[in-house]
């Protein structure tokens, strides 16, 4: 029986000692090994002993190990073979200079996409106890809303009364008008109550912000100003605190000026006033119009939260609804929600963002694949010359460590590209505001993403190390010398570029794939009807008349004039008037009641998006009207109850859209009723990749059933004309609008064009950057293709010069070479498009109108990959044919 | 002399150890004479470090003996001070002859 050292200690010991050393120090160790059991020592106890010495023998062994390294980078000799290494780089400078461009792009890359998901996703939102802070909302199943506003009266109930938040803090969009500065300016403004900024933890950096006394119905209005408004509109002047600005009319007394670096949530909000709602004075619940949020009690948990709103829904009606009843309400389900306003401030782009770093990290792998791949066949290339140094008395490991500092050049130099390339993108990313990425202004590069970008040097450096290292490493010298030398790469060798390649191609076909899904989606979104035509010719602009100015009739009639006024500038077709332009964001939402389809005991009616147009506004925005009329001036004059609805309406009650011709429609149960008196096309007014939202169009001035008048004061225009796009147009048009009243200012200006591209803005991007992560993918897979078949060519010379010799034909040699590259290449597509179909489901949020699996798009992929490839092997293949046999005969 | 010519304690012993085995001296032969003298059980790992340091410093040289019989056909790895290491050693000897001149050792350690 023979007795056998433990087997693990062995291993350990040989990891662990030098290679000079190993094989004395084992044998060594495993005679003593031999000799106690021999002398009459229990096996177990010499394997005890065995343990204890090679344990004991571990950090002598690794400090020997490390200390080699060490001693290396101490020795005078190393500064010499650095200087020497840099030599024989630039004595190669394209090389070099492909391979760290190469590096760089990839690590740029990486490093940049993973900043924009660390600063979106990953950090917390800049405020204080951020994990705390949530959103309020309701949740009303049976009107189909999983998150429904808040409205004054629930609000004041709530903060009122409950038991788990903190702080409350109510706001909501509210733009206003600057006057008496210049044009007037209509600025974006956020109506809240003093607690809400209070709950965000934000201290102003000018002055103060609201406390609860500014909140009070009838105390003087105050406005808190942001930082980059101040400097912008009032020049940064340090004594703006205590001035007073007109703000839609009313003065107000600037009492603060927020920090630099604060934004409210995803919001870029020049001004900050208080409601100064009188909670004593709500009539009725109201409408779920604005917005809550609060900073919960340490400990409470979700589900309470939810519960204890759940509890308070009951009592906002109570107090506030007339006939204090719950009852209608409880029939929807009505409860309480929330949702942590990390989550609301950026939204659904996660998966987007998920996806382009996923993107980012295959072109990172198709890099360092590439660069692999270049330093392997440039290994190939000095494998005779490193045989030779080695022979006259280099030592391999004078030339590992050669080509250890070729790769630490190359690794970190290609890293430091790589960062400043991160740098500049993300910089110039940030300049461009990127309204729809949230936190775009917290954009910076990461101390994570530069030490990302330090380990990847690191990785980078060992991977070009060993890459080169291989070829010398495998073949002793006297083979390389030798016959054997002469006909090339090994088989293992072979194999492995192959698969690096392979692995390019696959990574690329992957890419593609994702690529040309988003180019459909984008194909079929543009094809979408907007619900208006002609996007180029129209322009739409937002004009808000404050009460303090006119009110009602007058307000109404000042519309019209300036709406008479646009109409005679020279260049407009036609124009008209709507409360909200289609896809202009601005929403008005009413419950709709229809006479005969009376409602079921305890149903609620459908709340509708509700639009109160001018005469002509059909006509402009070149809206059909299909059936019946549209709404004239007349009807509006003389107030009659008339009506106009989209056609996707009238087919979720009657059978063909005339049928709803004559019908009676009303905002509340008991009216007054309107009179349907025309169908008009859908529009896509959520955007375009929704279905289209049914509209209820009103008159532009209606009289309520008490007689009063009802009129937006908040309303867009839109004007058609051929000279929309000219630079004075728009100035125009302004001075058309101060023609008739100086003080009303022109916002939100915008082309059809615009609107359109506003909704597509997140998709675009994503869109871009896919086809840029794709095109490189594909390129540098080219330049992979290109190295093999190069290579190939080279190493099997003296066979083509062969084959030329004995007859072969051009036609055989070029096929000989192109098939080859066609293994390659249909093996990286099929594996890819494999991968695709696993890795596009992921993807599936982002794409409209197409399937992941949609077949034209993989198919269309992999035979341009293939292309490409034959593409790539093409100019190589010239090469062989070129050959002179007689030359590539005496080839060694 | 430089910093690096001085010797460290294991260094003494090792060194100490090849001049007692002679031309037996190897690897374990030396941890074993060591551990046999003085009880010190060291690692054979340790053993070599100090080595592959005093062959650096030139104190000793090294030879790789032919496949033996004995031990299935392995090499094995001697060691033998040179001329640059015997003056080490005597030097250091000397050193500690010098440091105790006068110094009645035993006497003073009994007394502690």
């Amino acid at each position: 029986m023979s007795h056998v050292p433990p087997r693990l200690a062995r291993a350990l010991l040989r990891l662990t000692t030098p290679e000079v050393d190993r094989e004395f120090l084992v044998s060594d160790l495993d005679e003593e090994f031999e000799q106690r059991v021999a002398k009459g020592a229990s096996l177990r106890a010499a394997r005890v002993w065995y343990w204890r010495q090679v344990v004991s023998s571990v950090v002598p062994g690794l400090l020997r190990r490390l200390g080699s390294i060490a001693a290396l980078l101490h020795r005078d000799q190393v500064a010499w073979e650095i200087r020497v290494g840099l030599r024989r780089a630039l004595r190669r400078p394209i090389f070099h200079a492909v391979v760290i461009a190469t590096l760089g792009v990839g690590v740029a890359t990486a490093i940049a996409m993973f900043s924009i998901v660390d600063t979106v996703l990953l950090r917390p939102l800049p405020y204080t106890h951020t994990s705390r802070l949530v959103s309020v909302w309701h949740r009303a199943p049976g009107w189909g809303f999983e998150y429904l506003n808040q409205t004054f009266a629930t609000f004041f109930t709530y903060r009122a009364e409950n038991r788990v938040f903190e702080e409350m803090g109510l706001w909501d969009e509210v733009p206003v008008t600057i006057t008496g500065r210049g044009d007037p300016e209509r600025v974006r403004a956020i109506a809240v109550t003093s607690g809400t900024l209070r709950l965000l933890g934000v201290k102003a950096a000018l002055g103060r912000t609201f406390t609860e006394a500014d909140d009070e119905p009838d105390a003087p209005l105050t406005v808190v100003l942001d930082h980059g408004y101040w400097l912008r509109s009032l020049g940064g002047e340090p004594d703006v605190v205590g001035r007073t600005l007109t703000v839609s009319g009313r003065q107000a007394e600037v009492i603060g000026v927020l920090p630099a670096d604060f934004r409210f949530l995803s919001i870029d909000a020049d001004v900050f006033y208080p409601f100064q709602v009188d909670p004593l004075m709500l009539r009725g619940v109201g409408g779920f119009g604005v917005q809550a949020v609060a900073r919960l009690r340490e400990g409470v948990t979700r589900e309470q939260a939810i519960a204890d709103l759940d509890r308070m829904v009951p009592m906002a009606f109570e107090r506030y609804a007339a006939g204090g009843s719950f009852e209608g309400a409880q029939t929807l389900g009505l409860g309480g929600n929330l949702m942590a306003l990390e989550d609301e401030v950026v939204g659904d782009i996660g998966t987007i963002l998920w996806v382009l770093l996923a993107a980012a990290g295959l072109v990172l792998l198709v890099t360092c694949a590439n660069v692999a791949n270049l330093f392997l066949v440039q290994g190939e290339g000095r494998r005779v010359e490193m045989a030779v140094r080695t022979a006259l008395g280099g030592g391999r490991a004078r030339i590992s460590r050669q080509l250890l500092l070729e790769g630490l050049v190359v690794g970190s130099a290609g890293a430091m590209v790589g960062m400043l390339l991160a740098r500049f993108s993300l910089v110039a990313l940030r300049s461009r505001e990127p309204w729809y990425l949230p936190r775009f202004e917290e954009l910076a590069l990461r101390p994570s993403a530069v030490a990302l970008a330090g380990l990847l040097a690191v990785v980078a450096t060992l991977a070009v190390a060993a890459a080169s290292h291989r070829p010398v490493a495998e073949s002793g010298v006297a083979s390389t010398l030798g016959e054997a030398g002469r006909s090339g790469a090994g088989p293992l060798r072979r194999r492995v570029r192959a698969a690096l390649v392979v692995a390019q191609l696959a990574l690329a076909t992957v890419l593609v794939v994702g690529a040309g899904l988003m180019v459909r989606s984008a194909r079929e979104l543009l094809v979408v009807d907007p619900g208006f035509t002609e996007p180029e010719t129209l322009l739409a602009f937002r004009i808000s008349v404050p009460s303090a100015e006119a009110r009602d009739e007058v307000a109404a009639l000042l519309l019209e004039q300036i709406l008479g006024r646009v109409q005679a500038v020279p260049g407009v077709a036609s124009a008209g008037i709507s409360s909200s332009v289609t896809m202009d964001r601005w929403d008005d939402n009413s419950s709709i009641y229809v006479r005969d389809r009376p409602l079921a005991a305890g149903q609620s009616p459908t709340p509708r998006a509700v639009k109160f147009v001018s005469e002509g506004y059909f006509e402009t925005m070149g809206n059909e009207v299909l059936h019946g009329r549209a709404i004239a001036w007349s009807d509006i004059h003389q107030r009659r109850r008339v009506g106009v609805v989209t056609e996707n309406f009238t087919r979720e009650y009657w059978a063909a859209p005339q049928d709803a011709l004559g019908r009676l429609i009303a905002e509340s149960e008991s009216g007054p009723w309107y009179e349907i008196v025309g169908v008009v096309g859908d529009v896509q007014d959520d955007g375009l990749d929704r279905e289209p939202t049914p509209v209820v169009y009103w008159p532009l001035v209606r009289r309520t059933a008490d007689g009063r008048t009802d009129a937006p004061t908040s309303v867009g225009f839109a004007v058609r004309s051929p000279r929309v796009s000219e630079a004075g147009f728009l100035a125009e048009i302004r001075e058309a609008v101060w023609d008739i009243d100086p003080k009303l200012a022109v916002a939100s200006a915008q082309t059809g064009t615009e609107l359109i591209s506003s909704w597509l803005a997140r998709r675009t991007l994503t869109l871009s950057l896919l086809i840029a992560a794709a095109s490189l993918a594909v390129f540098l897979a080219v330049i992979g293709v290109y190295a093999v078949v190069s290579y190939m060519i080279v190493s099997r010379t003296r066979e083509i010069g062969l084959r030329m010799a004995l007859g072969a034909s051009k036609g055989t040699l070029y096929g000989m070479v192109v098939r080859n590259a066609l293994l390659l290449g249909a093996a990286g597509s099929g594996i890819g498009l494999l991968g695709a179909v696993g890795v596009t489901r992921l993807m599936s949020a982002l794409l409209y109108g197409v399937s992941p699996l949609d077949a034209p798009t993989y198919l269309v992929s992999g035979v341009a990959l293939l292309a490409v490839t034959i593409l790539a092997s093409w100019i190589p293949a010239r090469r062989a044919v070129d050959i002179d046999p007689a030359e590539a005969l005496r080839w060694n | 002399m430089g910093k690096g010519d001085h010797l460290g304690e294991l260094e003494h012993l090792v060194m100490l150890a090849l001049l007692q085995l002679g031309d037996e001296a190897y690897g374990m032969s030396v941890r074993r004479e060591i551990d046999e003298r003085t009880d010190r059980d060291v690692a054979i790992g340790s053993v070599y470090a100090t080595l592959e340091r005093l062959e650096a410093k030139g104190f000793v040289r090294s030879r790789v003996s032919g496949p033996r019989a004995e031990s299935g056909g392995r090499a094995r790895k001697y060691f033998e001070i040179t001329l640059e290491g015997g003056r080490a050693l005597a030097q250091s000897r000397e050193n500690l002859r010098r440091m105790t001149e006068g110094l009645a050792v035993d006497a003073r350690l009994e007394s502690l």
